[in-house]
Parts: C-alpha cells; sequence; structure tokens
C-alpha cells in the first residue's frame, strides 16, 4: 500500500470579481439582442418628423435620432444584430478553424505544410483589411460581413489549434493510445480534440468580441448592415454630422459597444485562467 | 580530538508558512533547528514536500512569492539574517554566502554570455576592476575543468552540456570564496557519471577555500559519501540527525528506516536468469536507427543522427532484461522502436517468431494486444480529461466485453496496484506522481500482454515510491509472467529487478550479461565508470550493510583487440566477444579473435 | 548568422507570392466581365479592348497573374477608374498619410506600454498591479472610432484645441501637422496601449518567475540591476515580436481612424474606392498595405537575434 496520502479532490478556483461583472455586461447584452428580436418601445426604423433630434426624456428614454427614431429601441434592435454577427462568425470561423487547424496539427506532412502556407498568406493581411476586402467584392449584406470576417479570421483559429494539436501530439498518453492499438482517428477524436476544449472556448469568446467590434467598424464606414437596419457602428457614424445639437447620439452607441467589449474581455480572461492548469486550482 | 570549528551557521526553530492574505496557510518547514560548523558539509536530505528547498532560500532571504518565515531565527557567523535591512543582506547573499542551484540551464541567463554573469558578483561583492575579475573567472573556469577558458568565456550558456554548466555555475559562485555554499539538488539533473564529478569537484574545492557547505539533496546514498552530518526531513520537521554511518546502519525513526531500505541493494535470490526455454520472445538483429531530416530544405544532407547502431540481443520469455545508459546511448529508442512508436532503419526484429517486415495486419493488431508500455513522466501519460477507471478500460478496448465487465475489470486492477477502489472516478490531476505510475502500470497490465517496455518507468519519483513501484512491478511479473524492457539510467533500480543487463553508451553494446556479471564482473571501462557512479548498499563481512562504491579494476581485453571506444575514429569495428557464459563486451577488433 | 537572414527572407517569399495572388484573384470574384470591371461604368469600345489585350484574358490564370505581378513590380497598378490617374501616384501620397499617423501611433503604445507593463508585473498582486490592469482592460474595449469621435467632440470642438477636419503633412509644415495628428494618433494608440500593457506584463511574469532572476538575486544584485540586465532584455524579445502584430491591427485600426478624422490616407482611399467600385485602387491599396505588413514583420525577424542570441544558434 502506498503512504502516500491521497490528495483531496482539489477544488477550482471561483471566478473573480472582474469575471463576474464581465458576465453581468454579456449577460445583458444578450438579452438586450433577445429582446430587440422580438420587442422595442417604438418601432427603429420608422420615421417620426416631428421628434427629430429629442433629448433624453422619460418619453424617449434616450432621446431620438435625426429622423425621429427612438435611440432605445434601435439600441436593442441593433444589438441583436451585432450580436447575431459576431455569433455566427464566432461559429463559423471556430468551427472551421479547428477542423483545419486539428487536421493540420494531427496529420502533418505535406497537409501541413500546405496549411500553414495558406494560412500564412491570410495572415499577411490586417483582418479588418481582409474583410474589406471581401466586401468590395460582394454585394453586401449580413450574411457577406458574416463571411468576410470569418474568413479573416479562420487563420487565427488554425495558428492557435494547430499549436495546441502539435503540443499535445507530443505528450506520452497520445503514444500510449497508439501502443493500445487505437487508430489514428480514434486518438485524435477521443484523446486529442477534448483536450484542446478549453482554449477553443476562450477562442470562440475572443472571436465574438473581435466580430462585434469589426462589424461595427465596417457598419461605422458605411460598408457594414446597410441601413435602415439599424446597427451600433451605423448609429454613430450618423451621430457626427450632429455633434453640436444632439451630443448625445454619439455616446449612446458608443457606451454600448464599448461595455459589450469589456464585458467580452473580463469573460475571456477570466475563462483563459479557468482552463490554464497554472491558474485553474486554488 | 582537535578543537571543534566554531558554528557558521544556526538555524533555530525555523518555520516558514505560505501565505494567503496575510495568514499563514500552509506551513511548509515547521520548528526546524540545525547547526553547521565552519568548514564542514551538513546533508538536508527528503523527498518532495520535505521542505528542505525552503530552508535554503529561507537563510538567503529567497523565499518564492507567497511564502514567509513566521518564527525562527538564522544566524550566520553570529549576525542575525532574518530582518536584516536589504542593503546588508544583498552584501552577504553572493559575497558570504553562494548558491548553487538544481538545473544549471535556467540559473543562467540565455541571452548574456558566460563571462559577463561570471564577473557580475565578483565586481560588485570583491569590488575588482574588470581585468582582475576577468582573469579570476578565467582562472576557475580551468580549475574546474572547461577545456578552453577564453572561448568559453565569450560564449552563451546554450552552448553547453549540463554537467559543464553545472561546473561553470560552481566556478562562479565560488570565485567570490564565500564561507558557505548552499547547494540545492546541484546533481540531480546530470547524469551519473557527470554526477560524481561535480560532486567531487565540489567537495574538493569548498575544501580549498574552507567553505561550509550545506547540501540539499533527496539522494540520501549520494549525499553519505560526502556529508559530515546528515538531518533527514519530512513534510517540514527534522525526523533524524547524525553521521552517515549512524544512519544508514542504525536508522531510529521508521521514516529514517524506509529511506534507507529504499537505498539499491542486492536482492538475493534473484540471481540467475531463468533458463532460457524455447524461442526468445524478441530478437533483435543488427538494429540500426537515424533519424532528422531527410531533404531539408535548407539543411545540409548529412544532419542525419545516428542513435542506434548495429544492436543484436535476444529476449527470453519471462526474464527482465534492463537496457542501462546515460541520455544520449539510445536505450530509449530501441525501447521506442520495439513497441513500434519509431521505425527502424536497417536491421531485423522478430517478435514471437515472425519478423516485422512480414507482419500481417491482423498481426500487428494481436501485436498491440500483446504488447504494452510504460512510460516515465507520471504527468504526461494520462489523459487529464479521462476518469481513471475510463483510462484503465481504454486498454481492454478491442476485447471482445460488455462495458459492465470492462469496468469491473479495470476496478480489479486498480485494487490490484494498490489504489482504493472509489479511485475509478478520480481524475489524474488529484493523484500523486506514484499513483498515477501505478495507474500507468495497471492500464499496461489490464490487457494482459506478455511483453512490457518500461521506460524509465521510476526516475520521476521519490525513493521510496521508486522502491514500491518497482515492487509492485515485479510482483506481477511474478503473477502473470510477462517479459519486462526495462530501460534506466539507474543502476541502483534496475538491480533489485533485472535478470540481464544491457549498457549502451552512444548507441553502441557496450557489455551485456547477467546480472550478477555486469555487476560483481564489469568488464568494460565505461560499465565501471558507471558503477563507481552509483553507491549501492552491500552485506559486509562483519554483517549489517554498508554504502559502498565499487573501485575501478581495469579488467584484460581479450587477446588481439582494445575495448571499443564509440568516441573514438569511425573505422574502429566493434564486435561483440563472450568472455563468459552469456557474458559479452564489446571490442574493437584488429584481427579475428577466439576466446577460451 | 548570414544562413539565419537568408533563411528568414526565403520563407517570407511564398507568403507574400500567395498574399499577393490573393489580391490579384479577389477582383475577378466581382460578377461580370472582368475588364468592363476594371474600366468601370463607361461605355469605350477601345479602350475596354486595350484592357483586355494588357489582361490578356485568353490566356491560363496563372499566366496571367504573372504579368499582372510583372506590371506591379515594374510600378504599374492600373488606372484609377474614378480620378483617371495611374493609382500608383494615389498610393503614394496617401501611403505618407498613413505611415504618419500609424509610425507615431506605435511608437505612443509602445513607449506608454512597455514600462506600464514592466511596472505592473514587477508589482504583481499589488494595488498597482490591479489599476493598470483595470486601465489597460478598459482602454482596450473601447473602440478606436468612438474614442475618436470623443476626442473630436471633447478636445476639437467644445474645447476647441485641435482642428478636426482635414491634413496638414508634417514635411512642409511641423508645427501644424502635428496639430492635425495629435487627436488621431492618441485615439489610435491608447487603444493598442491596452493590449500592449497586458502582454508586456505577462512576459514579464513569465521572465521574472524564472531561475536565474532568483539566481541573480542570490550574487546579490539589486533589485535595480536584476531587473534591467536579466529581466527587461529577456522580456524584451517577445515584446518585439508583438510590436509587429500591433503593427497589422494599426494599419486596420487606421482604415476607421482616417475615416474619422477626414485624413486622406490609405485607409480613406480605400474605403471610397469601395464604395466608387474603383476596383484597381482597391487592389493597390491591399497590395500596399498588406506588403508593408510583411515588410515590417520580416524586419522585426531579422533583429530578434539583436534580443535573443540564442536564436540564431538554434538553427
Amino acid at each position: 500500500m502506498s503512504d502516500e496520502s491521497a490528495r483531496e479532490p482539489t477544488r477550482i478556483a471561483r471566478p473573480g470579481p472582474g469575471a463576474i461583472i464581465g458576465l453581468i455586461l454579456v449577460a445583458a447584452v444578450l438579452l438586450a439582442a433577445l429582446t430587440g428580436s422580438i420587442y422595442t418601445p417604438f418601432d427603429p426604423i420608422g420615421i417620426d418628423a416631428d421628434n427629430r433630434l429629442a433629448a433624453p426624456s422619460l418619453h424617449h428614454w434616450l432621446g431620438t435620432d435625426e429622423w425621429g427614431r427612438d435611440i432605445t429601441s434601435r439600441l436593442l434592435a441593433g444589438a441583436t444584430v451585432s450580436v447575431n454577427i459576431g455569433l455566427l462568425t464566432s461559429l463559423f470561423a471556430t468551427t472551421a478553424g479547428t477542423l483545419i487547424g486539428a487536421a493540420a496539427g494531427f496529420i502533418g506532412g505535406w497537409l501541413d505544410r500546405i496549411v500553414i502556407a495558406v494560412m500564412d498568406a491570410l495572415l499577411a493581411f490586417p483582418s479588418l483589411i481582409m474583410a474589406l476586402g471581401i466586401v468590395a467584392v460582394t454585394n453586401g449584406g449580413q450574411m457577406a460581413v458574416v463571411g468576410a470576417l470569418s474568413f479573416a479570421y479562420v487563420p487565427s483559429v488554425v495558428r492557435v489549434v494547430r499549436a495546441s494539436v502539435l503540443t499535445l501530439r507530443r505528450k506520452d498518453f497520445v503514444d500510449a493510445s497508439t501502443v493500445m492499438g487505437n487508430s489514428r482517428a480514434f486518438t485524435l477524436g477521443r484523446h486529442i480534440l477534448p483536450n484542446t476544449v478549453g482554449m477553443v472556448i476562450v477562442l470562440a469568446t475572443s472571436l465574438f468580441g473581435w466580430a462585434l467590434l469589426a462589424e461595427s467598424a465596417l457598419s461605422f464606414l458605411g460598408l457594414g448592415v446597410p441601413p435602415p437596419a439599424p446597427s451600433w457602428g451605423g448609429m454613430l457614424a450618423d451621430s457626427r454630422n450632429y455633434f453640436e445639437d444632439a451630443p448625445w447620439l454619439a455616446l449612446a452607441p458608443g457606451l454600448a459597444i464599448a461595455a459589450t467589449l469589456l464585458g467580452i474581455n473580463l469573460v475571456g480572461d477570466a475563462l483563459r485562467d479557468r482552463f490554464d492548469p497554472r491558474t485553474r486550482y486554488l | 580530538m582537535s578543537a571543534s570549528p566554531p558554528t557558521l551557521l544556526e538555524v533555530e526553530r525555523l518555520t516558514v508558512s505560505i501565505c494567503r492574505r496575510g495568514q499563514p496557510f500552509h506551513t511548509v518547514v515547521e520548528d526546524v533547528s540545525l547547526t553547521l560548523p565552519s568548514g564542514e558539509i551538513l546533508a538536508l536530505v527528503g523527498q518532495s514536500g520535505s521542505g528542505k528547498t525552503m530552508i535554503g532560500r529561507a537563510i538567503l532571504g529567497l523565499l518564492p512569492g507567497t511564502a514567509a518565515v513566521t518564527s525562527g531565527a538564522i544566524r550566520l557567523g553570529g549576525t542575525r539574517l532574518l530582518g536584516l535591512p536589504a542593503a546588508q543582506l544583498r552584501r552577504i547573499r553572493g559575497g558570504e554566502v553562494g548558491m548553487v542551484f538544481q538545473e544549471p540551464r535556467v540559473s543562467l541567463n540565455p541571452t548574456l554570455r558566460i563571462g559577463v554573469q561570471m564577473m557580475e558578483a565578483l565586481q560588485l561583492h570583491r569590488d575588482m576592476r574588470e581585468k582582475r575579475a576577468r582573469a579570476c573567472c578565467l582562472d576557475m573556469l580551468s580549475r574546474v575543468g572547461i577545456r578552453d577558458p577564453q572561448t568559453s568565456f565569450e560564449s552563451y550558456p546554450a552552448q553547453f552540456s549540463g554537467g559543464m554548466l553545472q561546473r561553470i555555475m560552481l566556478a562562479s559562485v565560488l570565485a567570490t570564496r564565500p564561507k558557505l555554499l548552499i547547494a540545492d539538488e546541484p546533481t540531480t539533473a546530470l547524469d551519473a557519471i557527470s554526477r560524481k564529478q561535480v560532486m567531487d569537484l565540489m567537495v574538493e574545492l569548498t575544501g580549498e577555500i574552507g567553505a561550509a557547505v550545506l547540501l540539499i539533496s533527496h539522494d540520501l546514498g549520494m549525499v553519505s559519501q560526502y556529508a559530515n552530518r546528515v538531518t533527514v526531513l519530512r513534510n517540514g520537521r527534522v525526523i533524524e540527525c547524525g553521521t552517515p554511518d549512524a544512519i544508514l546502519l542504525n536508522p531510529r525513526h521508521e521514516y529514517t528506516r524506509a529511506l534507507v531500505g529504499a537505498l539499491p541493494r542486492r536482492q538475493s535470490g534473484n540471481a540467475s536468469p531463468p533458463q532460457p526455454s524455447g524461442d526468445p520472445l524478441v530478437r533483435i538483429h543488427d538494429l540500426s536507427i537515424e533519424y532528422g531530416p531527410r531533404r531539408g530544405f535548407l539543411s545540409k544532407p548529412a544532419t542525419r543522427h545516428r542513435a542506434v547502431s548495429a544492436v543484436s540481443v535476444e529476449i527470453h520469455r519471462g526474464e527482465t532484461l534492463a537496457i542501462v545508459g546515460e541520455s544520449g546511448s539510445g536505450k530509449t529508442t530501441i525501447g521506442r522502436v520495439l513497441i513500434r512508436l519509431l521505425e527502424s532503419t536497417a536491421g531485423r526484429i522478430v517478435f514471437d517468431g515472425v519478423d516485422f517486415r512480414r507482419f500481417t495486419r491482423e498481426r500487428w493488431v494481436e501485436f498491440r494486444r500483446r504488447t504494452q508500455m510504460v512510460f516515465q513522466d507520471p504527468y504526461s501519460s494520462l489523459d487529464p480529461r479521462m476518469q481513471l477507471g475510463e483510462i484503465v478500460a481504454e486498454g481492454l478496448r478491442n476485447q471482445r466485453l460488455s462495458g459492465e465487465q470492462k469496468r469491473g475489470r479495470a476496478a480489479e486492477i486498480l485494487a490490484e496496484v494498490g489504489l482504493p477502489a472509489d479511485f475509478i472516478r478520480r481524475y489524474p490531476h488529484e493523484l500523486s506522481g506514484g499513483q498515477r505510475q501505478r495507474v500507468c502500470i495497471a492500464r499496461a497490465i489490464v490487457g494482459e500482454p506478455s511483453f512490457i517496455v518500461a521506460d524509465e518507468p521510476v526516475s520521476a519519483l521519490d525513493v521510496t515510491i521508486q522502491h514500491q513501484v518497482m515492487q509492485l512491478l515485479v510482483r506481477l511479473q511474478a503473477k502473470y509472467g510477462f517479459t519486462v524492457l526495462l530501460i534506466s539510467h539507474d543502476l541502483g533500480v534496475v538491480e533489485q529487478v533485472a535478470n540481464r543487463v544491457m549498457v549502451m553508451y552512444r548507441g553502441h553494446v557496450v557489455e551485456l550479461g547477467s546480472r550478477d556479471d555486469i555487476y560483481d564482473r564489469p568488464c568494460h571501462p565505461y560499465t565501471q565508470r558507471l558503477l563507481c557512479a552509483t553507491p549501492r548498499m552491500a552485506h559486509r563481512e562483519e554483517g549489517g550493510y554498508a554504502l559502498i562504491t565499487p573501485e575501478l579494476r581495469p579488467a584484460e581485453p581479450p587477446t588481439g583487440c582494445r575495448w571499443f571506444d564509440p568516441t573514438s575514429t569511425p573505422s574502429a569495428q566493434p564486435t561483440l566477444v563472450e568472455v563468459g557464459r552469456g557474458h559479452w563486451v564489446c571490442c574493437d577488433r584488429q584481427e579475428a579473435v577466439h576466446v577460451s | 548568422m548570414t544562413r539565419y537572414l537568408a533563411g528568414r527572407l526565403l520563407l517570407t517569399l511564398p507568403t507574400l507570392l500567395l498574399a499577393t495572388a490573393l489580391v490579384f484573384f479577389m477582383v475577378r470574384l466581382v460578377p461580370g466581365d472582368p475588364a468592363q470591371v476594371l474600366l468601370g461604368d463607361v461605355d469605350n469600345p477601345a479602350a475596354l479592348a486595350h484592357i483586355r489585350a494588357t489582361l490578356g484574358l485568353d490566356q491560363p490564370v496563372w499566366l496571367q497573374y504573372a504579368r499582372w505581378l510583372g506590371r506591379v513590380l515594374s510600378g504599374d497598378l492600373g488606372i484609377s477608374i474614378v480620378q483617371q490617374r495611374p493609382v500608383a501616384a494615389l498610393l503614394w501620397s496617401a501611403f505618407g498619410v498613413t505611415a504618419s499617423l500609424v509610425i507615431p501611433a506605435v511608437l505612443v503604445a509602445v513607449l506608454i506600454a512597455i514600462p506600464a507593463g514592466s511596472l505592473a508585473a514587477w508589482k504583481h498582486h499589488r494595488p498597482t498591479d490591479t489599476a493598470i490592469m483595470a486601465f489597460a482592460t478598459l482602454f482596450l474595449s473601447i473602440p478606436s472610432f468612438w474614442l475618436g469621435l470623443l476626442f473630436l467632440l471633447v478636445f476639437g470642438i467644445e474645447l476647441d484645441l485641435f482642428p478636426v477636419v482635414g491634413y496638414v503633412c508634417p514635411c512642409s509644415d511641423w508645427r501644424a501637422g502635428l496639430r492635425y495628428l495629435v487627436l488621431p494618433v492618441f485615439s489610435l494608440a491608447l487603444i493598442e496601449t491596452g493590449v500592449l500593457v497586458r502582454m508586456v506584463r505577462a512576459s514579464t511574469l513569465e521572465v521574472l518567475s524564472l531561475e536565474y532572476v532568483t539566481h541573480a538575486r542570490a550574487k546579490g544584485l539589486s533589485e535595480w540591476i536584476v531587473m534591467w540586465r536579466h529581466v527587461v532584455r529577456n522580456a524584451m524579445a517577445p515584446t518585439w515580436a508583438l510590436i509587429g502584430l500591433t503593427l497589422g491591427a494599426l494599419l486596420g485600426g487606421a482604415v476607421v481612424t482616417e475615416t474619422v478624422f477626414t485624413l486622406p490616407g490609405l485607409g480613406r482611399l480605400m474605403v471610397e474606392s469601395i464604395f466608387a467600385r474603383d476596383y484597381p485602387v482597391v487592389q493597390g491599396c491591399m497590395l500596399l498595405i498588406t506588403v508593408t505588413y510583411v515588410a515590417v514583420n520580416l524586419l522585426i525577424e531579422l533583429t530578434y537575434p539583436l534580443f535573443d542570441p540564442g536564436v540564431r544558434l538554434e538553427r
């Protein structure tokens, strides 16, 4: 019998204050997006010429824009759009990137070399520039934006997943799987991929944030979601013309974007700590 | 007896704890007292968690992050060290007390030249000008045996081997002629032969400058050869203290007894290998293994590295063959080729009568079922996301058993390796190193294999745990009757368990024979050097045990050839020559020779 | 050492080739006749035929790419549909503007982030650390265009300290030029500062936990020397690489900042050309931005051995 005492099942460290704030912010945004898709206090695209550029009041909590549209409603509807695009992009880019990265890292050989060459070439473009290029040659619209952003982010995912798979491949438990007679496919699916889950989750979270920011930037430039559909970036762009008359137009959407990004970053950090073996336990 | 030397270092009831939010949370050193007279060597011996490293760090005020001294006193030549203002403490560090760490590769800044780092302490504490400091350092470098001090002075740490780096560290630290040297596991990361060289050098140098040494190590056998006194620690407390002889021959505390019992010693009754009955299970013929880039894009074609050269050996059913060698000897590579994790480059491997190259697909499936491996690193050999029960049951995957049956068998096996029943649902990170290794073994034997390759199965474990795990392996082998290829760099571990031993050096077999042949009648100079570097407990005529190192007794090679030296010219022709029954030694033949 | 340099250079070549090929083929994705696409909304059969001949549309695709590449390398990037001027000329003047925005932004970000990150790491787990990290996280969550708008609002309009629209090249009048650049540079840089501070802190923390730092302290060296000679230098190596990546983010971010502050840089040129369907210019912008990015990263890789001599020994 061993004289070493078995360790207590170690406890996983609880999330800190930053993580809690982040969760609250993200939850608020997701809730807003959900609400915005079914109900808004006013019609977000309905023009109300009498009420243009109204200051915030009890009637219109955040005021109205240059077309008389209620800002609060537009924010909610814009949340739906931004969150949609962010989630879809994150989903597509993560899935495609993980499959390609895992295949390249595990199979190696010529497949790996080709993948690296292509990914390096794609990574030579700053992601926003790549997205702009794709938007330039398509007709626009939500799915075009999703497509462009996903394409721009896949190389980053591939790189990270591939690196992780390469590290895992060198671990002894992978050799043990081979020695037991498992096929390569089985080893990949049973041993390697589950061990990349943590990192993929962190990546997907970050992608959500980047995609949201990129979509806002594209909409700000006028190349994202086409009007009159509300989007936070678009609202910011519109506010430029009315700085002197209605400065609040610039505050609301910008604050929304910043708060969302802050929340995602905080949650992302907490997730990273959760999955890093060094900071995972107490 | 002459008057005893003055006390240099005094530690009084030292307690060190890890603190969280200012409050002590976990005690790592508790109520430890020791005294070290000037010029003597005191060894602190303990396994992981004993707190020995913390004591060394506490003396210099270098406790990591959250650890702090919560009570006690430390005095160096009368000066209280705890609570000393930072500036004065810095003067003592490096000037009066020097420290050598375990892993020289990480103790030196990889981006600075050796010379710069060596001169830092000298210039600071001895107030030397650069020219004199440089001369002093060069002098120390040649003193520790570095062949070309000038070039080494200008080189970067990455260009040296571990043993050489440790010698450079010694030179660097002792150049300021401190009064006390704290050596924290100074040789643990080195090969057996470098270990002895570095220890001898350390003792010699400190003797010359009259420095006292606080030697911290887990290796009771090694420190007993050099220390004046030994203090045994466990879980932060002092267990026992005495001269090496007293500790080894008359251990009072039961933990000390366990430590001494775990020292390598000859098991009586394991001497003769079972008579080879029938065909050998594994036959290797002229096996060579090379690896490296085949056609590099930018690399020269000659970067292929020859790990193993023309090795031939047979492994008989039911025996334990040990391959022993230092790193770079090729022993691990052979193991991996035999278990088919690597491809050989030339030669034949015959398993159970059939050559690898003629294996059909079904044969490979059967091969995988009948062969298993136990890995070295308990921290990377278990999938962190699987429960222990699942890990072990995976070994039964190819057999036609129901899920229920597999779980049952897994539970049985875990019990057999000494783990409690509820461990089925535990995860690897909840286990200690020794327990993980047991799981590894359980996974290997659950399918009842006939051949197990054990690659350094215990080198990452504490000494007493090593002993337990090796005993487990012996017991299981007796029960199930599988054949074992044991790969190790530690001659002590191998002695308990092996029937036959094969010594390798730089890819060549240097000597092969029964356990007794190798340990009692080693012929090749390399084998002898390895043995000298491994002190073992042996019976004394007067009864009891003593820690001995065999003397080097150069043996005469058979007429007509010299002992093969792998570092010699490539024109050498290594051949195995039989010098006794089943005892082969590698010769460099000049002409055909027969030994009667 | 030369082998290392040569090796690195050679490895960049395929990347550049593939990237330029991508730019080339991207325009082909636009539906319709490629020649007409490049000509624009003009009905001029003679010009159309001329373009068709230049493109060599009847030839295999890779040959078309090769011809295009040849033209690019000799400086011919086509003619802008909108302005009827050589694209290269347009790019050149815009490039200067973008450079005068991005380079100071990188400098500002680095000059703030390195001391801040190192300080945070040194005072790990103490209030200074928490404060610096909070600021960093806050900054990197703010969209740069919003920050730009806010700066415009506060410093430009309300306080009237800086000009709101337009650009003067610092090369002709550096004082005026600077005034036009202050707001955009800071709105661009502060975001990246947040990112960099976190990375510098992480890399410094890692180095601090390494054994050789403890060893240096064991030699009795003062904290100052330990930090400077042993920690900062070694933490700089990965940070140096990060600067290259930062540049990429800034090149993307510059697009939006130029729009906010109406600076006539590459980014704004690209956006306007996308609206105008001026594909030769879009192509040219993408090409120039990408090549610059790759070149800067290559430069960083080539100078890496200055920080980590071990790298070239590894080969």
